[in-house]
């Protein structure tokens, strides 16, 4: 225990240093100012950002990402209340009664409880990554290769069976996603891969170059060719503080959703948009007025909001401690940590202690700095959301080409970005899961690694996967997924071609 | 039966996979135990192969009968074509002209894009921009851009 307190001390500490307060502070703010655009998600927010954070010292870098992670998620609850329009799936339940409570005049209320209850899930979130990762850290220990290899096999599959547009594709996302994380030296052999002859692409395809073009860039072309912008619901917020009876309402529901949303989050895979979706439902079968939801109740904002914020909080321990991302926004985050030469896994506690926990402590100052700055700041946000997204398309453009040029100074980087925008915005419209491409490419080399040590160490027997426990859980439980998925995947075929 | 957006995916499914096989066994699968650089692609792209056809046959079964899709609705090829070309004067400008004339270059192109954009607000718009864009990159960051170079 004495262990626990002067670790969390060591990265208040750390977190507290004037640098990494204002990277924080620009981070949290830059977040919030990109994340509140319309139809701009984490993720976007995120990747477009992702340049920013390169030049900077990497406690400094990992620091400002996760307070644009937190700024991008508040400007998305932002939105979804005013605009009924949310940045992301997980956002998309406090479309249904935050929504509703703007209309009425409520938003100022409704935007103050999505703030608070993800503040409290938040600091529930922090205090759980603080006392779990050690001891996940010691069970990381055990991993060998196969085990890896396994876990990434069973994350991907897992990911694969909610992806948007069936599993099928999902899967097939994401292998292309591996094969193209593949391009570039073979790290074993220095074989050049996928290189065609370019010279630049030996050392692979820029991860932040990839993430603008597909997520960025095919959102802005989207958005365009949609009839019409969207408009703002209310210009007014109305009362901030919400009233007495709201917060007899608000906070239990905060408990439940927080607690729900700790444990799904370290799940892979299945934890965000399940735990704000779950949450409310059950907020709404344990409700004694379950008519009022979809209608403004505030249990119906609190509850996903904690959710959502708690697991994107203990996301982090499996990102953190075992290197494998459970979401598109954590593979972007590890691919940020991996680009600052920063290796996640078990023995990032022990070798960058001044790192990992500073980062923690960051997470909850973060937090803490969104509800203090945002509240009072909301009419600024409120302000951004009315300009015309014809003048924003520009400004959002410009910045993510000026953001992926400043990476290397190198055209070439630019021409990569067109080729990924139009392959971005041409899977999307066929229905495949960019999330799912993004994560294949970001694990694929671990994969790959892990993959032939594993094999090479049992001289070429596949059944090292199967003989050890850990390895043939994950095994196992990937198994089911794929067979559970693929067979309702025939039957729902046969079931189409029949009718 | 019509051709669908899925079976323009199993084709790229089967096509790539079919390249990364190829290209694999080029590259040297090696063997189980001593895994060459080349084995990931062939045992991937083989999986990505199987999956394209399932894919291509279980279109071809839900969709008897019904009519084609096309992947990009009319409203989103101005956009499209606009948006890429302004990426790719500032790409193809860059080297040449230095980081200002790039960026109008990147506005100038990008305008087409929204037909509800107007003459009039360009120059005003333009000027925020790269007021913002310089602001944060080359004051803020204190990344050395060349503003503007006509020398290369």
């Amino acid at each position: 225990m004495p262990d626990f307190f002067s670790s969390i001390l060591l990265g208040l500490q750390v977190a507290a240093s004037l640098d990494n307060l204002f990277y924080c502070l620009l981070g949290v703010t830059l977040g919030t100012a990109i994340g509140v655009l319309p139809g701009v998600g984490p993720i976007i927010t995120i990747s477009l950002l992702l340049p920013l954070t390169f030049g900077l010292p990497p406690e400094g870098s990992v620091i400002l990402l996760a307070g644009i992670y937190y700024g991008a998620a508040y400007g998305g609850s932002t939105t979804s209340i005013l605009l009924n329009l949310p940045g992301e799936a997980s956002s998309a339940i406090t479309c249904l009664d935050g929504y509703q409570m703007a209309r009425q005049g409520r938003a100022g209320s409704a935007l103050a409880i999505a703030a608070l209850s993800s503040f409290f899930a938040g600091t529930v979130g922090t205090l759980l990554i603080a006392l779990a990762a050690p001891a996940m850290a010691s069970v990381a220990a055990k991993f060998g290769s196969a085990e890896y290899a396994a876990l990434v096999f069973c994350a991907l599959v897992a990911t694969a069976s909610i992806a948007k547009g069936g599993f099928i594709k999902g899967i097939g996302s994401a292998v292309l996603g591996v094969l193209l994380g593949l391009a570039g030296a073979d790290v074993a052999s220095g074989v050049f891969r996928f290189t065609f002859g370019i010279a630049e692409l030996r050392d692979g395809l820029d991860f932040a170059v990839l993430a603008v073009g597909l997520f960025a860039v095919s959102e802005i072309i989207t958005t365009i060719g949609s009839p019409s912008s969207p408009g703002l619901v209310t210009s007014k917020v109305g009362r901030l503080w919400p009233s007495r009876s709201e917060f007899r309402l608000a906070w239990p529901a905060t408990l439940r959703g927080t607690a729900l949303g700790s444990f799904l989050g370290i799940l892979p895979g299945a934890g965000l948009a399940m735990s704000s979706f779950s949450a409310y439902m059950v907020e709404k079968s344990i409700s004694r007025t379950p008519g009022q939801f979809g209608a403004g109740a505030v249990e119906g904002v609190a509850s996903p909001e904690a959710a959502n914020n708690a697991a994107s909080q203990t996301a982090f321990i499996p990102t953190l401690m075992l290197g494998v991302p459970g979401s598109p926004v954590m593979a972007l985050f590890l691919g940020a940590l991996l680009i600052q030469g920063v290796n996640p896994g078990p023995s990032m506690i022990t070798n960058n202690p001044q790192l990992f926990w500073g980062l923690v402590g960051s997470m909850w100052i973060g937090n803490l700095m969104l509800v203090i700055l945002n509240l009072p700041l909301i009419g600024l946000w409120v302000k951004l959301l009315s300009v015309p997204y014809h003048w924003l398309y520009l400004f959002v453009l410009a910045f993510a080409c000026v953001g992926v040029f400043s990476i290397s100074f190198s055209s070439l980087q630019i021409l990569t970005l067109v080729v990924f925008g139009a392959a971005g915005y041409l899977l999307k419209r066929a229905d495949c899961s960019l999330a799912m491409f993004i994560l294949g490419f970001v694990l694929g080399p671990m994969f790959e690694e892990n993959f032939r040590r594993a094999m090479s160490l049992s001289r070429g027997d596949p059944m090292t996967f199967i003989n050890r426990p850990i390895s043939l859980t994950f095994v196992i439980l990937g198994v089911a997924i794929l067979l559970a998925a693929t067979t309702s995947f025939v039957r729902k075929g046969a079931q189409e071609a029949a009718d | 039966m019509h051709f669908q957006a899925d079976h323009a995916v199993g084709i790229l499914f089967v096509a790539i996979g079919g390249i990364a096989v190829y290209l694999g066994f080029d590259y040297g699968f090696g063997d189980m135990s001593e895994m060459g650089p080349g084995a990931l692609p062939v045992l991937l792209g083989t999986v990505l192969f199987l999956f394209g056809i399932a894919l291509i046959i279980q279109t071809t079964l839900a969709n008897a009968g019904s009519s084609g899709t096309s992947i990009m609705p009319r409203e989103e090829v101005r956009p499209f074509l606009a948006v890429l070309a302004a990426l790719l004067a500032f790409g193809l400008l860059i080297d040449h002209v230095g980081l200002l004339p790039s960026v109008l270059a990147l506005i100038g192109v990008g305008w087409l894009a929204d037909k509800r954009s107007r003459l009039k607000e360009l120059p005003i718009l333009v000027t925020a921009i790269v007021a913002i864009i310089i602001g944060i990159f080359y004051f803020g960051l204190g990344i050395p851009f060349h503003l503007v170079d006509w020398s290369v």
